[in-house]
């Protein structure tokens, strides 16, 4: 697994923000969308960015030789 | 011809002309025909993976889950897949495919045969798996007929739910047969960009007719407030938990394998796994969006999908079409792959490895996997007639058998010490437990969990799995090292 040991620590860190019990019962809309749904798009977005990470600094070795 | 059934044709004689495509180049020989000898790129092995991994459940289920309990479902489905399906692409759809390149696998049950040397496991997970993908093919067909009928016309003389379940299952099943594992990856490639659209259309159309975004989510906020919020309770955190168990099942379908092992290299995977949640964003945001704001003209309860008596409202026959076309294009991206999978398994694993004692031709290969895919579309086709369970339903209990298994998936990877007796008894204790749970179910009103905490079954199955495969593992002698040597890449 090597270098990609991080986004196992990483991982716990991210389901706690998947789980935001703190705002559940916000009512505000930003940009149009309920507060909590706009969370989850975001959420969604960066993690996105998480994964350039991964694939580019923790991509094993071992993958791309015959 | 109304417009709807025009669209839809027009649809359907497109996705068949990519079936007579890909066989033009179809090689003939069983790698070719399985996996199109390793060939997909990365652009299409993104659409296809991600067609094949949305549903009907994607489109249908979730709008009406939305128009039922609000925004929350994004939270469950969304929101957790853009979490966990990467992941799991990125630790276990590449280790799969360096491992069945180098050893030449074609199926998951080939795989799990080599890797414990043992028939008895191989048996275990293709009864397990294909007993799966039946409910799972379920929703597919049994969507596409409800969705016509309701375009069509509905009580008032709809194209009976039949006939649009037999014309998708036909469609499919000659573009499967012609191509193999090419035609249903570019056809799947061309269905993503179908729905896609589709979502995207719809949710411009019908918002606009409300005044736009947030004009309706304010006349929401007005009348049924708890649609915009999360319930905050235990019991819903429960389901929470649950539901990011559920996006594993992407270790495990057949239909996922398949496409990994078609991909070029490794390095083909990146793509998937960095856009795979802007792509759940671009898809279900429309969907659950459109569910919710379906309350202000259709609040529940609702005969048929929200999205239809969306569509027939707020805009014409053509985007009613459309509508109808983006679900034929969702549905049929899965069902295309279920289909093959289960055909690949049941050829390679029982008839070839069975009853040819791997000595099948490669000819004999190809139509005895082109046979069962009749077979499986089939009798499909005569349950979809009979069952009476929602598509959502249907769609958890079948994420949650799969899901409940991806610890077998992992251990095989990951864990030298892991043991054919312990994949054995992990599977037995998921299939037993899934029963038990099923048959506790039944007659059931609303979503079922677990003693009313909000824990879905699948968080029990899962438990059950990791601690039946380890204790039997350990329990029981390690694999022997020439056999490891051959999985794990030398450190």
């Amino acid at each position: 697994m090597g270098r990609s040991k991080w986004i196992l620590f990483l991982a716990p860190g991210f389901v706690a923000l998947h789980l935001n019990y703190w705002m559940w019962d916000e009512a505000r809309l930003v940009l149009g969308l309920p507060a909590n749904l706009f969370y989850h798009v975001v959420l969604s977005l960066v993690l996105s960015v998480v994964f350039v990470v991964l694939v580019h600094r923790a991509w094993p070795r071992y993958l791309d030789e015959d | 011809m109304s417009p709807v059934l025009g669209v839809v044709l027009l649809y359907l004689a497109v996705v068949l002309g990519i079936g007579f495509a890909a066989q033009r180049v179809l090689r003939g020989t069983a790698e070719d025909y399985f996996l199109a000898s390793r060939s997909i790129g990365a652009t299409v092995l993104l659409l296809s993976i991600f067609g094949t991994h949305m549903t009907a459940f994607t489109i249908l289920g979730a709008s009406g889950e939305a128009h039922r309990g609000g925004i929350a479902v994004f939270a469950l489905m969304a929101s957790s897949s853009a979490l966990v399906a990467p992941l799991v692409f990125y630790f276990v759809g590449t280790r799969l495919w360096w491992l069945g390149k180098r050893l030449g696998f074609i199926t998951q049950v080939q795989f799990f045969r080599e890797r414990y040397q043992s028939d008895r496991v191989g048996l275990a997970l293709f009864l397990v798996l294909v007993s799966l993908l039946v409910p799972y093919v379920l929703i597919g067909v049994k969507g596409s007929g409800d969705v016509l009928w309701a375009l069509t016309g509905g009580p008032a003389g709809g194209v009976p739910p039949w006939v649009g379940s037999l014309l998708m299952c036909g469609v499919t099943f000659v573009y499967v047969v012609q191509g193999g594992m090419r035609s249903t990856a570019w056809a799947n490639a061309f269905q993503t960009l179908v729905f896609m659209s589709v979502g995207a259309i719809s949710f411009v159309v019908v918002v606009r007719e409300y005044g736009g975004l947030e004009t309706a989510m304010k006349t929401l906020e007005a009348s049924r407030p708890e649609l915009l919020t999360i319930e905050k309770s235990p019991r819903q955190l429960g389901r929470m938990v649950s539901y990011l168990l559920i996006p594993l099942s992407a270790g495990v379908f057949p239909h996922l394998f398949a496409n990994w092992l078609s991909a070029k290299s490794a390095r083909t995977f990146r793509p998937t796994i960095v856009l795979y949640p802007i792509c759940l964003v671009l898809v279900w945001v429309p969907s659950v969006v459109l569910g919710v704001v379906g309350n202000i003209d259709f609040p529940p309860p609702l005969e048929g999908p929200i999205l239809v008596h969306l569509m027939l409202r707020h805009s014409g026959g053509l985007l009613a079409g459309l509508l109808a076309a983006g679900v034929f294009a969702v549905i049929m991206g899965s069902l295309d792959n279920q289909a093959f999978a289960a055909g690949t398994l049941f050829t390679q694993d029982i008839v070839r490895h069975y009853g040819f004692h791997d000595g099948l031709s490669e000819r004999g290969q190809v139509l005895t996997g082109r046979l069962f895919v009749a077979v499986l579309l089939g009798i499909a086709l005569l349950v979809s007639l009979t069952t009476s369970r929602t598509i959502f339903d249907l769609g958890v209990w079948s994420l949650s058998g799969f899901a409940a298994l991806f610890p077998v998936v992992v251990a095989s990877l990951y864990w030298r010490r892991s043991t054919g007796a312990g994949v054995l008894a992990s599977i037995g204790t998921v299939a037993l437990l899934w029963v038990a749970f099923f048959v506790d179910s039944l007659g059931f009103r609303g979503e079922y969990t677990v003693g009313e905490t909000g824990l879905l079954p699948v968080a029990f199955l899962f438990a059950g799995a990791v601690v039946s495969l380890d204790a039997v593992s350990l329990a029981t002698a390690p694999p022997p090292g020439r056999v490891l040597d051959r999985f794990f890449p030398a450190r």
